[in-house]
C-alpha cells in the first residue's frame, strides 16, 4: 500500500470508480481508492441500473442528459472484456392519479423544453409497447425512448479495470477509520493498514457519509438510509420490455431477459439490508395487478439495498464545507447509478480545480445550511 | 433394448395413459415423472439452452439442477424429473423460455 | 401461520428420525418435506400408484425406510409434503409454499435436515444428455422403475457407486464398466477402521458379487476424460490417474456408451442452515462447508438443530442416530423431558453414533476428492449450466478481482441461475482457487437470499 498520493478516494462503488478513472485519465495517476470490502460491495450491486431523462427539475435533467449521453458511449471508451448491457429500452412511468397527470404534463413540458423527447400517451398507446400492461385503472403514461439500463455490475467493475489499467491502486479490505487534518486541510487518512498522506481526499460512500463527515467533526451531515428491495425473475425471453414505473412500482427488465419487479416501500430506516416478507408480498401483488402475465413467472432471487437519502433527493456533489481538500459525492437518493458517468468527470474536473463542465452549483454541501430548496419528486 | 426403457419385472404401474411431448403421443403411467415416462420413451434431451442452444436432460434427478426444465402446459422452465406426468399434459421441447 | 413445538424440515432418515424422538417426547411436531413422498434421497420411494412386487429387491436402505415410514403413520406428526420451505425473514419463523400459496410455520424449535445431492463434477462433455449423477441414476431405478440408459458407464469415488452398478445390472443393463479414481492400495491402510462395520463390508461384498458375475470391469485408478457425441453421450474417454487424480497423458481408452453416471460423493445442503444464520466450518475431507453444531445437534443458533448431510456426509446411519439427539434435545429445551431423562436418552444415543460417525469418516478420508480431479476442467469446459459460463471465464475473473466470489458472479453471471449456485458453487470456487494461489476455504461462502428454490410471483401474492 501507497504511503502517500495526490488523491485518495474512499469507496469503490461505481461512482468511486467512476471518479477515479477520470482523474487519471486526466493524467492524474497518482490516485488510490481505499475500499472497506470490495470493489461493488453495496448500492451499486445493488440497484437495478436504470437511466433516465425524465425528471422534474432543470438541474437533474441537464445532468441527467449529460450522464446518459456518456453511458452511450461508455462500451467503446472503458473497453471492457464484456459488453456492457447498455440498452436505451425506454422508460414508462405509469399514471394512476389526475393529480399525477397533472405533475406529468409539466414533467413533459419541462423535458421537451430541454430536448428530451418524451411523450405522453395514452393508455392504448401504452399497452401498444408494453402489450403486458393491464390498462384498467391506467389514465396514461410519459415515455422517452432515450432512456434505458446497463448492467450495474458490469460497469462498476470496467470503471475499476480501466482506472487500474491508468494506474490508480484500489486497496480493497481495507478501512478507513480517520482523516488527518492540519489548519482546516486535509493532509491524510488513516487506515487499519496504515496511513496514506493525501492533500485531496474524496469521499464517495453512500449510507456511511455521516461517518465520515463526523471524523472532521460534522455531526449533521443530512444523509440517511433508505431500505429498498428488488426481487429477480427467471429468464423471460421475449422482446425487452421499457422500464416501468409508477410512484407504487419499478420494473426493469435486463439484456439476459430476466426482470426485477420491485415496489417503493414505506420508508424504512436502517443500515441493515434485510429483505423482508411484506416485500415480496406486496410486490408480487402490485406487479400482477400492473401485469397479470407475471402471476406465473418465478422469482430467484431477491436483495436490499439502501438510498443514501438527503432531505431534497439531490446529491452533495462538491468540497466539504470548512476541511480544504476534502470532497464528497453522496446522498444520490437512489439516482447514483445513473449519474456515475458525469459525477466521475465532474468530481474529477472539481478536484483538480478546473471548471466543471456542467454546472453542479445546486448540489453543494452548502445548501443545507439555508432555507426552502426544491425537493425532486421523481424519486422512487 | 434402446436407451431407457420400463423395468418390467417386479412391479405393477399405476393405470398408462398419454402425454403430447412436441406435438406427439407418449404413453406414460400413473405416478411417473414426465422425466421417467420421457426416458422411458427414449428421448433424453429436453431443452436447448439459451446461448449456445446445448441439448441438456436429466442430470440430478432431485429437482436441484434445473437442467431437465421443460414447457408444460405453456409454462416454462417446468422441472420433469420432480413434476407427476398427467393425462393430457402438454410437454414441449424448451427452446428459450417463452412467455 | 401453522404454530407448533418442533418444526422439521425434510422427511429424510435425519428428519423423520427427529420427528418421531420428538413426537414420543410429547412435543407436537410439523414435518415439512419439498417432495411427494417422505423418505428423502435414502429412502425415496416409488410413486403411490406403483406397487412393488418384492420388497427385498429394493435394498436394505428401502426396507429401513419402509419401517420409519409405518412409525410416522403412527405418531402425533403431521406432514407436509410438496412443501417448500423458500425463505425466513423472522427468528423460528419458516416461509413455506404449498399448493400455490405462501403461509408460514412456526416452531418453538426447528431441526433442519435438508440432506445432500451429488458432487458434480465438470469434465469435457459433462452437460450432454446422458451425462448424470449415480443419484439420478437410482433414483430412477429405484423410485421410477426406468432404467436411464442401456450402455452404462459408472465414474467416481467411493462406496456409492457399487449399489447403483449392482441395480442397473440386474435391471438389465450392460455396465461397461466402474471407474475408481483411487487405488486399492490406499484403502488397505485404512482397514482397521471398519472391523466393527462388518455389516458395510458384507454389503459391498454383496453389490461386487454382482458385478463379477456380470462381468462388469471394476477400474481402479481410472476416471472420465471427456464425454463425445451429438446431442446425447455417445462415446467416454477415459484415462488412468495418478494418486493425487490427475490424468496420465497417454493412458486413454474410448468406450462406446449412452449414459455416464457421476458418482463422487455428496454435498451438503447448505441454503436453509445458512438462510437461518447457522454458521459453516470447512471440512477438509469433504471440501465442502458443512453446517456446524455441537453434540447436542444444535446449530450456532440456540432454537435451531441441524441433523444428517447437512451437518456432514455420513450416511442414513448417522443421519438417523443425529435426528433422534437433535429431536430428544429439542423436546427437552421444551421442558417435555426433564433433564435426568433427556441426558439418559442422549447418552443412550451416543455410542451409536460414535461408531457409525467413526465409519463415516473413514469412508470420507478414504474416498477424499483429490485436487488432480480438476484438471480435468479446460478453459472452455462449461463450470456454470444454467448460465454457460465456461472456466476460463471464470478464471479470468478470479484473477481480476483477487478471487472474490461476489465479484466473479457478478462479472460472469456463473450461480445467477435457477439453480441458484448448487451445481456450480464448488466448482467456480476450485477453479478460482487455483487461479488465484489461495485455497477453497479462503474464499469462503455466499449468504443465500430468499427464495432458496425458485417460487411464482402468484404465489408470493397470497403472503398476508
Amino acid at each position: 500500500m501507497k504511503r502517500g498520493a495526490e488523491v485518495v478516494v474512499i469507496g469503490a462503488g461505481v461512482n468511486g470508480c467512476s471518479i477515479a478513472y477520470h482523474l487519471a485519465r486526466k493524467g492524474h495517476r497518482d490516485v488510490v481508492i481505499v475500499e472497506k470490502d470490495q470493489v461493488c460491495s453495496e448500492a451499486s450491486c445493488r440497484c437495478p441500473g436504470g437511466f433516465r431523462h425524465q425528471w422534474a427539475t432543470e438541474p437533474d435533467i441537464r445532468l441527467m442528459t449529460a450522464s446518459i449521453r456518456m453511458f452511450t458511449q461508455l462500451q467503446e471508451e472503458l473497453d471492457p472484456p464484456w459488453d456492457l448491457e447498455v440498452r436505451q429500452i425506454g422508460y414508462m412511468f405509469l399514471i394512476y392519479s389526475e393529480d399525477e397527470l397533472e405533475q406529468y404534463r409539466a414533467n413533459v413540458r419541462l423535458q421537451t423544453s430541454l430536448g428530451i423527447p418524451v411523450r405522453l400517451l395514452s393508455p392504448d398507446e401504452a399497452k401498444g409497447i408494453v402489450p403486458m400492461l393491464n390498462t384498467q385503472d391506467l389514465l396514461g403514461a410519459a415515455y422517452c425512448p432515450w432512456d434505458g439500463r446497463a448492467n450495474p455490475w458490469l460497469v462498476t467493475h470496467a470503471y475499476a479495470l480501466a482506472a487500474r489499467r491508468l494506474g490508480v491502486e484500489i486497496y480493497t479490505g481495507t478501512t478507513v477509520t480517520g482523516l488527518v487534518t492540519s489548519d482546516s486541510r486535509v493532509t491524510g487518512v488513516v487506515t487499519d493498514k496504515g496511513v496514506i498522506e493525501a492533500s485531496k481526499v474524496v469521499s464517495v460512500v453512500g449510507v456511511h457519509s455521516p461517518e465520515i463527515a463526523r471524523m472532521v467533526g460534522i455531526e449533521d451531515l443530512p444523509i440517511r438510509p433508505s431500505l429498498r428491495e428488488v426481487l429477480v425473475t427467471e429468464r423471460v425471453m421475449r422482446d425487452p420490455s421499457p422500464a416501468l414505473m409508477s410512484p407504487l412500482v419499478g420494473y426493469f427488465q435486463t439484456s439476459n431477459g430476466d426482470v426485477m419487479p420491485g415496489l417503493r416501500p414505506p420508508d424504512v430506516q436502517t443500515m441493515e439490508t434485510r429483505g423482508t416478507r411484506a416485500f415480496h408480498g406486496r410486490t408480487a401483488r402490485a406487479w400482477i395487478n400492473v401485469a397479470p402475465l407475471l402471476g406465473r413467472i418465478k422469482v430467484v432471487r431477491s436483495w436490499a439495498g439502501l438510498y443514501d437519502m438527503t432531505p431534497d433527493a439531490h446529491p452533495i456533489m462538491g468540497p466539504v464545507p470548512g476541511v480544504e481538500g476534502l470532497y464528497m459525492a453522496a446522498g444520490f437518493s437512489g439516482h447514483g447509478f445513473m449519474m456515475a458517468p458525469i459525477t466521475g468527470k465532474v468530481m474529477a474536473e472539481m478536484v483538480l480545480g478546473e471548471a466543471t463542465s456542467i454546472d453542479v452549483a445546486a448540489f453543494s454541501a452548502e445548501r443545507f445550511r439555508g432555507e426552502g430548496h426544491v425537493v425532486e419528486k421523481m424519486v422512487y | 433394448m434402446g436407451v431407457g426403457g420400463r423395468i418390467l419385472r417386479g412391479v405393477e404401474r399405476g393405470a398408462a395413459f398419454e402425454i403430447e411431448v412436441d406435438g406427439r403421443p407418449v404413453i406414460a403411467h400413473e405416478g411417473e415423472t414426465i422425466a421417467a415416462a420421457l426416458i422411458a420413451s427414449g428421448v433424453r434431451a429436453f431443452r436447448h439452452t439459451n446461448v449456445q442452444g446445448a441439448p441438456r436432460g436429466l442430470f440430478c434427478g432431485m429437482g436441484v439442477c434445473f437442467d431437465c426444465v421443460m414447457t408444460v402446459n405453456g409454462v416454462p422452465n417446468v422441472r420433469t424429473c420432480v413434476t407427476p406426468a398427467e393425462p393430457g399434459m402438454k410437454v414441449e421441447t424448451q427452446r428459450e423460455a417463452d412467455w | 401461520m401453522l404454530e407448533t413445538d418442533v418444526a422439521v424440515v425434510g422427511a429424510g432418515p435425519a428428519g423423520l428420525s427427529a420427528a418421531l424422538h420428538a413426537s414420543q417426547a410429547g412435543a407436537r411436531v410439523i414435518v415439512v418435506d419439498e417432495y411427494t413422498r417422505p423418505g428423502g434421497q435414502y429412502f425415496k420411494q416409488p410413486p403411490a400408484a406403483f406397487r412393488v412386487l418384492d420388497h427385498s429387491a429394493m435394498g436394505r436402505d428401502h426396507q429401513l425406510g419402509f419401517d420409519l415410514m409405518r412409525r410416522l403413520e403412527r405418531g402425533q406428526i403431521e406432514l407436509l409434503n410438496d412443501t417448500l420451505v423458500w425463505g425466513a425473514f423472522e427468528p423460528g419463523t419458516l416461509e413455506i409454499y404449498r399448493r400455490g400459496e405462501c403461509q408460514q410455520v412456526r416452531g418453538s424449535r426447528i431441526v433442519v435436515a435438508t440432506g445432500a445431492y451429488d458432487r458434480p463434477m465438470a469434465f469435457p462433455g459433462w452437460t450432454l444428455p446422458g451425462v448424470m449423477t449415480a443419484g439420478a441414476a437410482q433414483s430412477l431405478l429405484k423410485s421410477q422403475w426406468v432404467l436411464p440408459g442401456s450402455r452404462v458407464l459408472m465414474v467416481g469415488t467411493g462406496p456409492f457407486q457399487l449399489p447403483v452398478a449392482a441395480q442397473l445390472v440386474k435391471a438389465g443393463a450392460t455396465v461397461v464398466g466402474v471407474l475408481e479414481a483411487g487405488k486399492v492400495s490406499g484403502w488397505l491402510r485404512q482397514v482397521p477402521a471398519v472391523w466393527s462395520h462388518l455389516d458395510k463390508i458384507a454389503e459391498a461384498k454383496d453389490y461386487l458379487g454382482t458385478l463379477l458375475r456380470a462381468r462388469v470391469p471394476m477400474m481402479y485408478g481410472w476416471t472420465i476424460l471427456e464425454a463425445r457425441g451429438s446431442g446425447q453421450v455417445e462415446e467416454a474417454v477415459i484415462t488412468q490417474v495418478d494418486d493425487q487424480w490427475r490424468p496420465v497423458s497417454g493412458t486413454e481408452r474410448t468406450l462406446q456408451v449412452d449414459t455416464i453416471c457421476l458418482g463422487f460423493g455428496f454435498l451438503p445442503s447448505l441454503q436453509l442452515p445458512r438462510l437461518l444464520g447457522c454458521s459453516s466450518r470447512w471440512d477438509p475431507h469433504l471440501a465442502s462447508w458443512v453446517t456446524g453444531h455441537d453434540q447436542d445437534q444444535r446449530s450456532s443458533v440456540p432454537e435451531v438443530f441441524v441433523a444428517g448431510e447437512t451437518t456432514g456426509i455420513g450416511g442414513h446411519d448417522v443421519a438417523l442416530v443425529e435426528g433422534a439427539i437433535a429431536g430428544v434435545r429439542a423436546a427437552a429445551d421444551l421442558g417435555l423431558l426433564s433433564a435426568e431423562e433427556a441426558g439418559k436418552r442422549l447418552a443412550g444415543l451416543r455410542p451409536d453414533l460414535a461408531r457409525h460417525q467413526g465409519f463415516a469418516d473413514f469412508l470420507n478420508r478414504t474416498f477424499a476428492i483429490r485436487p488432480g480431479i480438476y484438471d480435468l476442467i479446460r478453459e472452455d469446459t462449461l463450470v456454470c449450466r444454467c448460465e454457460e459460463v465456461t472456466a476460463g471465464a471464470v478464471a479470468s475473473a478470479a484473477r481480476q478481482w483477487e478471487g472474490n466470489l461476489k465479484a466473479i458472479k457478478r462479472v460472469t453471471r456463473a450461480g445467477c441461475g435457477q439453480c441458484q449456485g448448487r451445481i456450480c458453487g464448488q466448482l467456480v470456487a476450485q477453479v478460482a482457487a487455483r487461479a488465484t494461489g489461495k485455497s477453497v476455504e479462503e474464499l469462503g461462502v455466499d449468504t443465500p437470499r430468499p427464495p432458496i428454490k425458485p417460487i411464482p410471483m402468484d404465489a408470493l401474492a397470497t403472503l398476508a
